[in-house]
């Protein structure tokens, strides 16, 4: 579990004048499920990427746990992107799936067979440990999916619109399977969607975006009457 | 068509699915194919294949009159986001499967809404990388495979395309010569920018890293590898021979300006690497003392373009190199006279152009015309000709003498080419 911490953070595209990203600081505590929300276009992607490492700053400094990681590389970070992809490896057993990016990360066998049972318990699936891919629903290979994430233990957790390209009976399935997950680990947790429901339900504050351009952070509450404010500038 | 806008969609009916084709005739083809049922549901009568290995989405081959089309279930959007994207590789020349149609708004008959649909091509000679080690007994297959997958990386990294989803899985592999050459077969993930950053490569290496191992724990669950192999060992390798060759194609190098002569030597060893240098940046320090040299512009296929200028020959980098070799030593051997291979008395020179005319007539034509056309489906010609000329090779050690062209390309066809199966088209035999 982590601090996040991005001080005048901004970013332009190769061969473009203006801002993707507008300067702006935001701090993101232990634990806090972050959501970025805005219109495509409005640079919430550009933030993830920022701090995955994907994209570099043109001004500002990304701080981890107060640790400098502007130009780290990716691998120095600690920063996951979850369900990047929901494919399970078929060949492979529930529990060898879970473990499967700790091994290729040089964990040794005993710490990656304590985490995955941890994991595997707190999420109520230790029963489908043995279990292949091919066995499950698409709820529970979506919860092993990101499951997978989780159970590399980073300091932060990054998410860009995990959810849009999901059949829409299985949107709201994985919304709150991700709110429980966060929830259960308390990781540290950004989240970029374009659906304000969602950031609703699973942020516990919401940052607004317009243009690149943060334009207010706040709680789920009172969201609404802040979307409401940006659409009408008499109000 | 690379690249073409496809074709006004076919007018929807009640049910039917919107058709966006390259090709009118494809739409023709394409719109009687049963849309409304699920990929995975599609009588086997239809079906000429079912693809081998770890994928995230349903595919199916199809038979579209003389060609073979690969055929991939996904979502609407994502159809069509692949298909831009494939289109732009293909303009770009980077090595990956042709975009042909994407397929939105299919329908059950009960209204029930199926996911969109990508058709390509599928690549004449191609193996997927499960395919190279059910056949192959090549010492350092997983090797070889790597290393092409490294080239085909730093290809794609040079044009500005981050994949986000490397793997051996959704690469498709040509033989070339010893080596292998690698296409971009599934492209959903991928993103083209100006210039990609080095966090993106970065990225791209780390999740081919994670993606290999997986790859080579497949062929280990099918009992295609030893137990004993480590699956980390072909992530690591990519590392390696990625990161060499990107700092060879892009590195800056600081000469002293009496050693212009290294400047010639980075050249040279870009051709090596089957790189052609199209543009150098020399600036030269404030003192006139020193030189900074950056490659701005590399191109692949050195030898492949230098083999077509020469022969016509069309033929993957390696296969080309192999060739060329062949042609060059063939105009310099001593004694080479314009006859059969070493066969005349009195040395000539001849320039490359001229050897070229006469190695077509004199070696590749007579092999090619040797062979009987229902062979010429077992492997690419570029391949036919590296394996001729290995055999020959072979022969004349084990014999201890020159093997004339004829007797070669004799025992090379029987001994050798009747016995390979053929590659044109692998795909999985549907269930039936």
């Amino acid at each position: 579990m982590s601090t996040v911490s991005l001080n005048g953070l901004s970013h332009v595209y190769e061969n473009t004048v203006s801002p993707s990203v507008h300067p702006f600081n935001l701090f993101i505590d232990d634990g806090e499920f972050l959501v970025l929300y805005g219109p495509s276009g409005s640079g919430k992607s550009t933030i993830l990427r920022m701090l995955h490492g994907l994209e570099a700053p043109k001004s500002g400094t990304i701080l981890i746990d107060g640790v400098d990681v502007t130009h780290a590389a990716v691998n120095d970070r600690d920063v996951t992107l979850a369900l990047e992809s929901y494919a399970l490896y078929p060949h492979m057993s529930v529990r060898d799936n879970l473990g499967f990016a700790l091994r290729v990360d040089g964990l040794p066998a005993e710490e990656i067979a304590a985490r995955v049972e941890s994991v595997a318990a707190t999420i109520g699936l230790r029963d489908l440990l043995d279990a292949v891919p091919g066995d499950l629903s698409p709820l529970q290979r979506q919860t092993i999916a990101l499951a997978r994430a989780v159970v590399r233990q980073p300091k932060v957790l990054i998410m860009d619109e995990p959810v849009v390209n999901l059949v829409p009976e299985h949107q709201a399935d994985t919304i709150r399977l991700i709110k429980d997950l966060q929830q259960d680990f308390g990781l540290t947790t950004l989240y970029a969607t374009s659906n304000l429901e969602d950031a609703k339900v699973l942020g516990d504050r919401i940052a607004f975006l317009d243009r690149g351009r943060l334009i207010g952070v706040e709680k789920p509450e009172v969201a609404e009457a802040l979307v409401a404010s940006a659409a009408d500038p008499e109000v | 068509m690379a690249g073409s806008p496809p074709a006004p969609a076919a007018p929807p009916t009640e049910t039917g699915p919107l058709i966006h084709a390259i090709d009118p005739t494809d739409q023709a083809a394409l719109a009687g194919l049963p849309w409304e049922l699920p990929l995975e549901d599609w009588p086997a009568d239809i079906i000429g294949g079912i693809p081998r290995g770890i994928s995230r989405h349903i595919v199916r081959f199809i038979e579209n009159g003389a060609e073979v089309l690969a055929i991939k279930e996904t979502e609407d959007r994502q159809a069509l986001r692949e298909f831009d994207i494939l289109g732009v590789l293909e303009n770009l020349d980077v090595p990956s499967v042709e975009p042909r149609a994407y397929i939105t708004g299919r329908r059950t008959p009960d209204g029930e809404s199926l996911p969109g649909a990508l058709v390509t091509s599928h690549l004449d000679f191609s193996l997927p990388y499960r395919a190279l080690f059910s056949r192959s007994l090549a010492e350092d297959t997983a090797g070889r495979l790597v290393d092409a997958l490294a080239v085909l990386l730093a290809r794609l990294h040079l044009v500005g395309f981050y994949w986000g989803d490397v793997s051996l899985s959704n690469t498709l592999f040509r033989r070339d010569a010893d080596a292998y050459a690698a296409y971009v077969v599934d492209a959903e993930t991928g993103e083209l920018h100006d210039r990609l950053s080095d966090g993106q490569r970065e990225m791209d290496l780390r999740i081919a890293r994670t993606n290999i191992a997986g790859d080579f724990l497949d062929l280990q669950a099918a009992g295609l590898i030893e137990a004993s192999v480590d699956p980390l060992a072909a992530g690591d390798r990519l590392y390696e021979a990625y990161n060499g060759l990107w700092a060879e194609l892009t590195r800056v190098e600081e000469f002293s300006v009496n050693e212009r002569w290294r400047i010639d030597e980075r050249i040279r060893r870009l051709n090596d690497l089957g790189f052609d240098l199209g543009e150098l940046t020399v600036t030269t320090d404030l003192d006139g003392v020193s030189l900074l040299v950056e490659p701005k512009v590399v191109e692949p296929n050195h030898h492949s373009r230098r083999l077509l200028r020469l022969t016509g020959i069309g033929a993957n980098e390696n296969q080309a190199r192999a060739m060329l070799n062949d042609l060059d030593s063939y105009r310099t051997a001593p004694g080479f006279t314009g006859g059969a291979h070493g066969s005349g008395e009195h040395p000539a020179e001849l320039s490359e152009e001229e050897a070229a005319r006469i190695w077509l007539d004199e070696v590749y034509k007579p092999l090619f015309g040797a062979i009987p056309e229902s062979l010429m489906n077992k492997l690419e010609p570029g391949q036919i000709f590296y394996e001729f000329a290995e055999h020959r090779r072979v022969m004349a050690h084990a014999r201890q003498r020159d093997i004339p062209l004829r007797e070669a390309i004799a025992y090379f066809i029987m001994d050798d080419l009747a016995k390979l199966p053929d590659e044109s088209r692998y795909v999985q035999p549907p269930p039936r």
